[in-house]
């Protein structure tokens, strides 16, 4: 972090501890369910409110921090709010705030029991994310990201069915070895710099490390945060925890949680390797490589699943390696639609895991088969779950076309036109695995009530409207982001900042040789 | 009035098709015809130039910039977007008033747009909403077809978005201009992109495909937007490019080799678009002066005959709710309003005196004579022929004429008489006053249609074209076969991909979970309990009980002790 | 087709013949157009190639039945 534009600050820590304090006041009004749902949406206004008052800095270029405690020389536990941090508390919060009112939907909706539990938890969650957005270096990265692991565990086990304690099981035992890696990467890079700070353009440089060192260095910490932000082979954690309920799919599975590893990537490609070091040693093809293939690997696994939640899971783990492969790709354009597409997806995955789970509720319907002609009955729903699709196959005038675009654009610039490829083949799947849902709910014909089935509950209209105000509202930020990326959150403006200050160089700027392409 | 603001025609009718859903039937009704000639009053004012632009996360859109090219494709696409909703006034489904109109705006969106950025904008916008009016048929088949429709499209738009990404990183413009060879690959996806829509073939199944099963309204929309407004993009971007020439040959005489084996009469017209199509093209590869006006020309005329000719067609599939040409028959006693207005679009397209098609297709023509390429012009001639034949006789003779099979036909609302009234009326128009087209044509060249020369070649070729069609109507009766297109790639090997390579991944990736998962649990299985590792060939009989196997006490807290003792003494000799 | 239809036609045709021989001059020859009745020829045998030969394709190679590609999708 440049010293000369950091400022002391406790806000990130109020941002932070906003939700831990929510947390004992949830656990305490167990009994009185409205009282409980205050105390989660105070926190998530109060913690949207304290990040929302770090962007005009963060539109400066300056980080506000604060040191809670030093460890060891060189090493502290602390927070700081740099552009890259408040674009990701930005996104992670405003998306709790529709996540509350959706989970208030979707569990009173589905009558689920231990809601106490599931509220003071996702507290919890969000206070490590926002933790995690703000950590200062990687110590405080890596607690913050072991505590998330643990507070979003009771969520995965929710239903406390065979299967969701298998999937938690699973998904302890990826995300926990995952930090251990991180752990000892992280010492072997004390050892050797005798830091740990985050600083853009990274802290690692030529000559610390020999050649085979610095890949295996580079693969322990891409282990590390490889689980969470789903590169494969590291994902099946994520189709498995899809047996949580639909909120906690949608934020923690969609926004949280994968996120943190996406930003987790962000952090230790540009902030502690730095581009420099990524290109000369060849990380950058390394990391490309496995993203490339997580996105094409997922997408035709996603063709095949029937569950819809499943469907999902997969098309997360392949938009997912969009952000990576961004990063890989060492460029100022591929970085800006890298962080672009993280806050894109965000909005428009969540929407469409909300539809899921609206759907669920209303019709106890989880297979995609069964979808037929639904959107009739609610077209709300669908008209959503339309909306975030266009966006992930990356059609303007969506969100979801701006950081394709970007990145697309990057990928040319430093000449890997198989990335191009990519990009826009997997467009191309999306649409593959994604219109057919929306042609089924809206133009087949629903299924025809068998004789004997008359008992069975064939609801009509939408579900309860907790649930569908919220998946409305992030639909049409979809839409509002893609005409207007700086309105109402600054996140291209938050991006240009990050990508001058990692790359040294504005994301439109064209360089100086641009590589011939010979056809 | 030049005090009026410059409003792009797109936003009119997006703007329209967003308020539309508000407003009572009557009013969509008189809505969706009003404001395209709202917005064409507009258009007459507009001087030529870069009009509205609009900076984007560091770009510049170029929403709206008029030329003497694009003005008179702005004319004709709110036109027939007036009549057609016309057409359809009596369709109170609004998802479809408000596709038509989302529909048009792209159109005309892709047809003012001065940068490639907001062309690719209303491109997509097209391709979505016109996919709607394919589904809004309702019936399964109509929504494969939808399917396969909407995703060739988005083919095509990736084709596109990836040329102009590969173009802009290779010059660094975004601006719409005419494109040359040697400014890389890019130009060569943004081609490919642009032929999609086109219809060329082999780019084209989509068009016979989803046209026949689309609404009986909403096909008029299609037949002039999709196609003509990737001619104007594609007279923009690759004017003189050769192999446009002989593609447009390829694509006349495709379109006529398969019209004459299509049975659906959509069908037939479908074909026969890329058939007329391809002339534009090959008009818009030769390159000079009078081959471009003749284009131009012909997209005018010919949305002008194709929509009256799709109009017809709706209203017999509307009275009978039959498509197959093996299905009519004889219906000339009964719709003899619909036959004659059906009649004057076939003289049209067939390029007969007094009627539009006369005065631009042989423009083009000519103007492939003019350029010394001869074999061109006999071809192209040569699909003159097959286009009277199978669009001019076999169409009206199996539907209107022939044996009566006493088929009921419904009345058919006004407003459909209306609208094939209005454009039945302007073909004879500018058939007879071919100056009011030619004042709107881009480029300086001179042309007289009416004269001896084009008299005699006319007459001669239409006259002996009808006597080989007479001696061999028999063979030219519907039969109901469909003829398989190139799309047979698609929807057979679909199929087979999915087999080959989607399928084993999933299983490969499931095989792994389970082979993980089993190791997982061997491991497990093993380390459980050490102590047994003592008594290898004990085998228990009892499941594993932590209880049972533990230490005593004693030997963990003596292990503990003597660990620390000897550390201790470590330490302290260190 | 009744009798008239056929005089119509014919003269039709002579009328061309007649513009032809009496009219005025054609600014740009093309080698093929001082051929009387070319035109004619070319519509005829052109609309007899077209039906011949896009039959003959279509029934080597195109046609199938209506329900071809529902059978084992």
């Amino acid at each position: 972090m440049n010293p000369s534009l950091s400022q002391e600050s406790i806000l990130p820590l109020v941002a932070v501890l906003v939700s831990l304090a929510a947390v004992p006041a949830i656990l305490l009004s167990g009994r009185r369910p409205n009282l409980r749902e205050f105390w989660t949406f105070a926190a998530a206004v109060a913690k949207f409110a304290c990040v929302l008052a770090l962007v005009p800095g963060a539109l400066r270029g300056e980080t506000a921090g604060i040191t809670l405690l030093p460890i060891a020389p060189g090493v502290s536990f602390s927070l700081s709010a740099d552009p890259l941090g408040v674009f990701f508390a930005l996104v992670a919060s405003s998306l709790w705030i529709v996540t509350t009112v959706y989970s208030i939907g979707y569990m009173r909706g589905n009558g689920e029991k231990r809601q106490t539990r599931y509220f003071a938890a996702f507290a919890l969650s969000l206070a490590s994310t926002i933790g995690i957005a703000f950590a200062d270096n990687l110590l405080t990265f890596l607690v913050f990201y072991e505590v998330l692991t643990l507070a979003t565990y009771p969520l995965v086990v929710h239903k406390e069915t065979p299967a969701a304690i298998r999937a938690g099981r699973m998904y302890l035992a990826y995300a926990l070895t995952a930090g251990l890696l991180f752990l000892a990467a992280s010492g072997w890079l004390y050892a050797r710099t005798g830091s740990l700070d985050f600083a853009a353009g990274g802290i690692i440089e030529s000559g610390m490390f020999t050649g085979g060192e610095m890949k295996v260095l580079f693969m322990l910490f891409l282990a590390g945060v490889g689980v969470k932000s789903g590169i494969m082979p590291l994902h099946s954690w994520l189709p498995a925890a899809m047996v949580a309920p639909t909120p906690v799919s949608a934020l923690l599975h969609a926004v949280a949680v994968v996120k943190s590893g996406a930003f987790g990537v962000l952090r230790v490609t540009g902030f502690v390797f730095g581009p420099d070091t990524m290109v000369d040693y060849g990380l950058d093809t390394i990391l490309a490589v496995f993203a490339g293939t997580t996105i094409i690997l997922a997408s035709m696994i996603a063709l095949r699943q029937d569950n819809l939640k499943k469907r999902l899971a997969f098309s997360t783990v392949g938009h997912l390696s969009y952000i990576v492969l961004g990063a890989a790709i060492i460029s100022p354009a591929a970085l800006t639609g890298s962080m672009l597409h993280l806050s894109a997806h965000a909005f428009m995955k969540i929407t469409l895991f909300f539809c899921a789970g609206a759907i669920y509720v209303h019709t106890h319907k989880t297979e995609i088969s069964q979808l037929n002609g639904l959107g009739r009955s609610m077209p709300w729903t669908f008209g959503a779950f339309t909306i975030g699709s266009l966006g992930l196959a990356g059609i303007p005038p969506l969100n979801g076309f701006v950081s394709k675009w970007w990145l697309c654009v990057g990928s040319l610039e430093t000449g890997r036109e198989w990335a191009l490829a990519i990009f826009l083949l997997s467009g191309v799947l999306n649409a593959g695995y994604f219109f057919p849902i929306v042609i089924r709910a809206f133009f087949f014909a629903p299924p025809t009530p068998v004789r004997g089935d008359e008992h069975v509950h064939h609801p009509h209209g939408e579900a309860s409207a907790w649930m569908v105000a919220p998946l409305c509202t992030t639909a049409l930020l979809a839409v509002v982001f893609g005409l207007f990326p700086n309105f109402p959150f600054p996140f291209f403006e938050l991006a240009e900042h990050v990508v001058e200050a990692v790359m040294q160089a504005a994301p439109t700027a064209i360089l100086p040789e641009l590589p011939s392409i010979v056809p | 009035m030049t005090g009026m603001p410059d409003f792009p025609p797109a936003f009119f009718l997006i703007i329209a098709a967003l308020v539309l859903p508000l407003l009572p039937a009557i009013a969509r009704s008189v809505t969706t015809v009003v404001i395209p000639l709202v917005a064409l009053a507009f258009l007459l004012q507009f001087e030529t130039g870069v009009l509205v632009s609009h900076t984007f996360a560091g770009f510049e859109l170029i929403l709206l910039q008029v030329s003497n090219i694009n003005f008179i494709f702005g004319v004709i696409f709110l036109l027939i977007s007036s009549v057609a909703s016309l057409y359809a006034w009596h369709n109170r489904d609004t998802s479809q008033q408000v596709a038509s109109m989302l529909y048009a705006g792209g159109a005309l969106g892709v047809t003012f747009a001065g940068d490639f950025l907001s062309l690719l904008l209303f491109w997509e916008l097209m391709a979505i909403a016109s996919s709607w009016l394919i589904f809004a048929r309702r019936r399964d088949e109509s929504t494969r077809a939808g399917f396969r429709y909407l995703m060739m499209h988005f083919v095509g738009g990736s084709l596109l978005f990836g040329g102009i990404i590969v173009y802009y990183a290779q010059t660094g413009s975004m601006l719409l201009e005419p494109l040359a060879l040697s400014m890389g690959p890019g130009t060569w996806l943004i081609l490919l992109g642009v032929l999609v829509n086109v219809a060329f073939p082999p780019l084209h199944p989509w068009l016979p495909d989803a046209y026949p099963q689309a609404t009986i309204t909403g096909a008029i929309f299609m037949s002039a937007l999709t196609t003509k407004s990737a001619v104007y993009v594609l007279l923009m971007l690759f004017p003189g490019w050769d192999i446009l020439i002989y593609g447009g040959v390829f694509m006349a005489l495709y379109g006529v080799v398969y019209a004459v084996l299509a049975n659906d009469i959509r069908q037939i017209l479908a074909y026969h678009i890329i058939s007329q199509v391809g002339y534009m093209v090959a008009g818009v590869g030769i390159g000079t002066a009078l081959s471009m006006n003749g284009t131009a020309a012909h997209a005018y005329s010919h949305i002008l005959y194709k929509a009256l000719l799709f109009m017809g067609a709706g209203a017999v599939i509307q009275a009978t709710g039959r498509s197959k040409l093996t299905e009519l028959g004889g219906l000339g006693r009964n719709m003899r309003p619909v036959l004659f207005l059906f009649m004057i679009g076939a003289f049209s397209i067939s390029g007969f005196p007094l009627f539009n098609g006369f005065v631009s297709k042989s423009m083009i023509v000519s103007s492939a004579g003019d350029a010394h390429y001869y074999s061109v012009m006999l071809l192209l001639l040569l699909a003159s022929v097959g286009t009277f034949l199978h669009t001019g006789l076999k169409i009206p003779v199996f539907t209107f004429w022939g044996a009566d099979q006493k088929i009921e036909t419904k009345p058919l609302p006004w407003n459909m008489y209306a609208a094939m009234g209005i454009v039945a009326f302007l073909c004879i128009f500018y058939g007879v006053a071919p100056g009011m087209l030619y004042q709107m044509l881009p480029f300086d060249a001179e042309y007289h249609p009416y004269t001896a020369y084009h008299y005699i070649e006319t007459t001669q070729l239409l006259v002996f074209t009808f006597i080989g069609f007479w001696v061999l109507r028999g063979k030219l009766a519907g039969e109901p076969y469909i003829a398989l297109d190139t799309d047979w790639f698609y929807r057979r090997t679909a199929p087979c991909a999915m087999r080959w390579v989607v399928v084993p991944v999933n299983v490969l990736f499931e095989f792994g979970e389970r082979a993980r998962n089993g190791l997982i649990a061997a491991v497990v299985r093993g380390f459980q309990n050490p102590r047994a590792w003592f008594h290898p060939f004990r085998r228990s009989e009892q499941p594993f009980d932590p209880d049972r196997e533990r230490a005593p006490l004693a030997a963990s807290v003596g292990f503990i002790v003597l660990v620390i003792v000897a550390l201790s003494i470590a330490v302290s000799f260190r | 087709m009744k009798t008239w239809h056929w005089i119509v036609l014919g003269l039709l045709t002579m009328s061309t013949l007649a513009l032809q021989y009496f009219g005025p001059e054609h600014p740009h020859p093309h080698a093929w157009d001082s051929i009387p009745l070319f035109y004619a020829a070319f519509g005829f045998v052109g609309c007899v190639l077209i039906i011949v030969v896009s039959k003959k394709i279509g029934k080597a190679l195109l046609q199938k039945p209506e329900n071809y590609y529902d059978r084992n999708a």
